[in-house]
């Protein structure tokens, strides 16, 4: 396991693990998302409030969750490479800043989609929402502090304190239904035992929000696979593998 | 087995009276998705084409620098045979 760890911080090795992982990984999620799609649009019987427009909820409850786990993600990998130098951790800091950003931009189109029929503006300054726009600000603000250096390691290193410090809102946007009086609802439970809801509502949620976990890490892995391409561009590894693509072409 | 909700097709697209804000939801997912494997296969080609310009770049180079060499020992020779 350590190993496998280990092994998994070496860039060739992270290229060479991922190559046959990643269209697994894509057929699984979008089998998931099509079913979890077309169940939820089609199938899942309408809200007795909202009638038909809660079913943004099996796009914006993954991708807003997401958007939080994606913030986590770059902020423990900006962690690792500033503790211990960890190149690998750099470039997936790096890459799934955009992958975040995109994500919590959706949870954020699909709130204030959601919102307007149901509580009559597209956008409100509640806690729920001012903290999830911080969170959007914050991923665009550790991509430009990088892009803003000539130097890639002043750049990362800039772009990894920023992303540290930037974590404490990942709690703040999770509580902020408990700690204030907000306009969006508190979190309550989607299924299972306990739930007020009946399967055939909470199954494609569990669907989809597989589905778009795994269309984040596929997104990570085809990024980081890139970077790891450009980075390494002058090993013999690269080198030896492009010339292999080029004659296969 | 669920049932399917609606009527109708067109019931189903209308998305009882709220097929904008359920349809546009699902239209800026699906744009994102598609993003998400666009840009890194375009970005892939990027650095495909960026290594191949490089390494014709060095090979011309290198071309170059035979030619220079050639070039220059055929100049050599002559001048040797022009004091012979």
């Amino acid at each position: 396991m350590w190993q496998w760890l280990y092994k998994l911080g070496s860039p060739r090795h992270f290229y060479e693990m991922t190559t046959g992982l990643v269209p697994w990984l894509t057929g699984v999620s979008l089998l998931l998302l099509a079913a979890g799609v077309v169940w939820g649009l089609g199938f899942a019987p309408p809200d007795y409030q909202m009638g038909d427009n809660f079913r943004i909820i099996y796009i914006h409850v993954p991708t807003s969750m997401c958007g939080m786990g994606a913030y986590v993600l770059l902020a423990t990998m900006a962690a690792m490479h500033m503790i211990w130098n960890i190149k690998m951790a750099d470039i997936v800091a790096k890459v799934s800043a955009p992958v975040g950003a995109a994500y919590i931009a959706l949870g954020l189109i699909t709130g204030a989609l959601w919102g307007k029929p149901t509580w009559g503006t597209y956008w409100t300054w509640d806690a729920r929402l001012t903290s999830s726009l911080i969170l959007l600000f914050l991923f665009l603000g550790v991509m430009a502090l990088r892009a803003a250096y000539d130097s890639e390691s002043a750049g990362s290193k800039a772009a990894s304190v920023l992303a540290i410090v930037g974590v404490v809102n990942v709690p703040i946007i999770y509580f902020s239904v408990q700690w204030w009086n907000t306009l969006h609802q508190g979190t309550s439970k989607l299924g299972g035992a306990g739930s007020a809801n009946p399967p055939e509502i909470w199954i494609p949620a569990f669907f989809t929000g597989f589905a778009v976990i795994g269309l984040f890490f596929v997104a990570v892995i085809l990024r980081s696979r890139n970077e790891i391409l450009y980075r390494e561009r002058r090993t013999q590894w690269v080198q030896d593998l492009l010339q292999k693509e080029l004659t296969h072409a | 087995m669920p049932e399917f909700r609606f009527d109708s097709f067109s019931d189903f697209l209308a998305m009882g009276g709220n097929a904008s804000f359920v349809w546009g939801s699902y239209l800026a997912f699906a744009l994102v998705v598609v993003w998400n494997f666009w840009q890194p296969s375009l970005e892939r080609a990027r650095i495909v084409r960026l290594m191949r310009a490089r390494q014709g770049k060095q090979l011309q180079q290198e071309a170059t620098a035979a030619d220079l060499r050639s070039h220059q020992s055929a100049q050599q020779q002559q001048g040797e045979a022009n004091r012979g």
